[in-house]
């Protein structure tokens, strides 16, 4: 704020906070209208030049798991980067399914749930004494070495996917 | 300055550098479309929930053309796939290749449509260069096409347009320089420590294996180097243009054109690239992005220069 005040402006934070919002508004609808005859070359060619790679490194990772209840113990069966459990990982890893869980958000639809049915479907097959699939989630805090360590994590999005679900399920 | 313009846009050459992106980025194409098939994912990614894939495009309202046209079943997800992998093929072997560049476009922007959420930045970026790749004549050598022509793959070694080639070159360059200015968290900069790769690489979705001992020195010392060296050259990637523009000038005068000149120095932001996209392919696990970006690299080298290469890697006459 010195910086603004120091070329003479008197505005506040919120002032340049709203500032800085209707403005950027403005350019997104003033590009938004100028693009919209485009619309059809877009939708039918899939083409593009939105390039934000990492804009912004994620500090609030999630790492999935899945687990395979047998005998009323749940099993670990596949953890990303953990070699000793690597069931389905050809499938769960590839990079268009990656999309699905990983960027699921914080509302799961009907993506993540038919996501969540062929995984359970995969290790049943794998597993025939399994009779339930638990799919879920663990976000943690990521903080570089300069900073201090958060211990924040948590469980989001469990699913559980039993056989009697997959049977009569239409 | 016009007349510079037109003259640019207007260069003709040998063919064999457009045939080499054509083939790379086929080749690609079709690695992506057997993985998904080795994977057992073509009903997953390319049908309807109706029929026992991902999708709810059904239930989204206005279903995509493909579903328009043919039924929810699973059939439908397999003839996608396949039409897709016979695009890809066709324009890999050159046999009517820029018929399959707009096939392959119409396809996989329908599975983009069918199935959003597992189209990738890299998918658009293929979708572009194969849009540039079908208004021109890659298909003039190394194909199935030249050879039905000539007799020869080599095909008649006629010059063609040298736009779609120097178009290739501004889609990549405008790719690299706009994802470094988007590139607006703080790690990335000095305040946030150029802390980004680290965290990057922390990321278990995407990591290919545990790095938490990069935390570790001299190891995250060289992350914070890679960081700073990544946002740098993006920003500075415009600069290929300037080297580009002294390629095309060479008789004029100047020091740091003589310079650049001599030294070959688009190299150093090409190679930069090269290192980035392997170290990206060993330590993320991103599919196809690393080697669809490097398919479109032949697009940097003159067609007088591959046997210049051969010669230089001892594998040329």
């Amino acid at each position: 704020m010195s910086l603004i005040h120091g070329v003479g402006l008197d505005w506040t934070r919120n002032e340049v906070k709203t500032g800085l919002i209707t403005w950027t508004h403005s350019i997104a609808d003033t590009h938004k209208s100028i693009s919209r005859p485009l619309k059809p070359f877009r939708t039918y060619l899939g083409i593009g030049q939105s390039w934000a790679l990492f804009a912004a490194p994620d500090t609030h990772p999630n790492r999935l798991e899945v687990a395979a209840r047998i005998d009323g113990n749940w099993e670990m069966v596949f953890r990303r980067i953990d070699p000793e459990h690597t069931l389905m990982k050809p499938q769960i890893s590839f990079r268009r399914v990656r999309g699905i869980h990983d960027g699921v958000g914080n509302r799961p639809g009907k993506v993540y749930r038919a996501f969540c049915d062929f995984i359970a479907a995969g290790m049943f097959d794998a597993k025939p004494g399994a009779d339930a699939v638990r799919i879920r989630m663990y976000r943690h805090h990521v903080a570089p070495p300069h900073k201090p360590p958060v211990d924040d994590v948590h469980l989001r999005h469990t699913v559980v996917v039993t056989r009697e679900d997959l049977e009569t399920r239409p | 300055m016009i007349r510079y313009w037109i003259g640019i846009w207007d260069l003709k050459e040998h063919p064999r550098s457009l045939a080499a992106i054509r083939i790379c980025l086929g080749l690609v194409i079709l690695f992506d479309a057997v993985e998904v098939m080795r994977r057992g994912l073509v009903l997953s990614l390319m049908g309807v929930l109706e029929a026992g894939g991902f999708s709810s495009a059904l239930a989204r309202g206005a279903a995509p053309l493909w579903y328009q046209v043919f039924p929810a079943e699973p059939s439908s997800a397999w003839l996608l796939w396949a039409a897709i992998f016979a695009s890809g093929l066709g324009f890999t072997l050159g046999f009517f290749p820029r018929v399959c560049a707009i096939l392959f476009v119409l396809l996989s922007a329908q599975w983009n449509q069918i199935l959003p959420m597992a189209d990738r930045g890299i998918d658009t970026l293929v979708r572009n260069a194969m849009i540039i790749m079908a208004f021109s004549q890659c298909g003039r050598t190394l194909s199935i096409d030249a050879w039905r022509a000539t007799g020869t793959w080599r095909g008649d070694n006629e010059a063609v347009s040298a736009w779609p080639r120097h178009l290739v070159i501004c889609q990549l360059v405008l790719m690299y320089f706009m994802s470094g200015v988007q590139k607006f968290g703080l790690y990335w900069t000095p305040f946030g420590h150029y802390s980004a790769l680290y965290i990057i690489l922390q990321d278990y979705a995407i990591a290919r294996a545990d790095f938490s001992w990069v935390v570790r020195q001299p190891f995250y010392f060289f992350t914070q180097v890679s960081t700073a060296v990544t946002v740098l050259w993006q920003w500075s990637y415009p600069i290929v243009f300037l080297f580009f523009h002294y390629r095309l000038t060479p008789n004029r005068s100047g020091r740091f054109r003589a310079f650049a000149l001599k030294y070959h120095l688009h190299w150093v932001w090409v190679s930069i690239g090269a290192f980035f996209h392997i170290g990206i392919a060993l330590t993320l696990e991103l599919g196809i992005f690393p080697w669809a970006m490097m398919a479109l690299y032949p697009a940097f080298i003159h067609p007088t220069e591959w046997r210049w290469i051969g010669n230089k890697l001892r594998i040329g006459p």
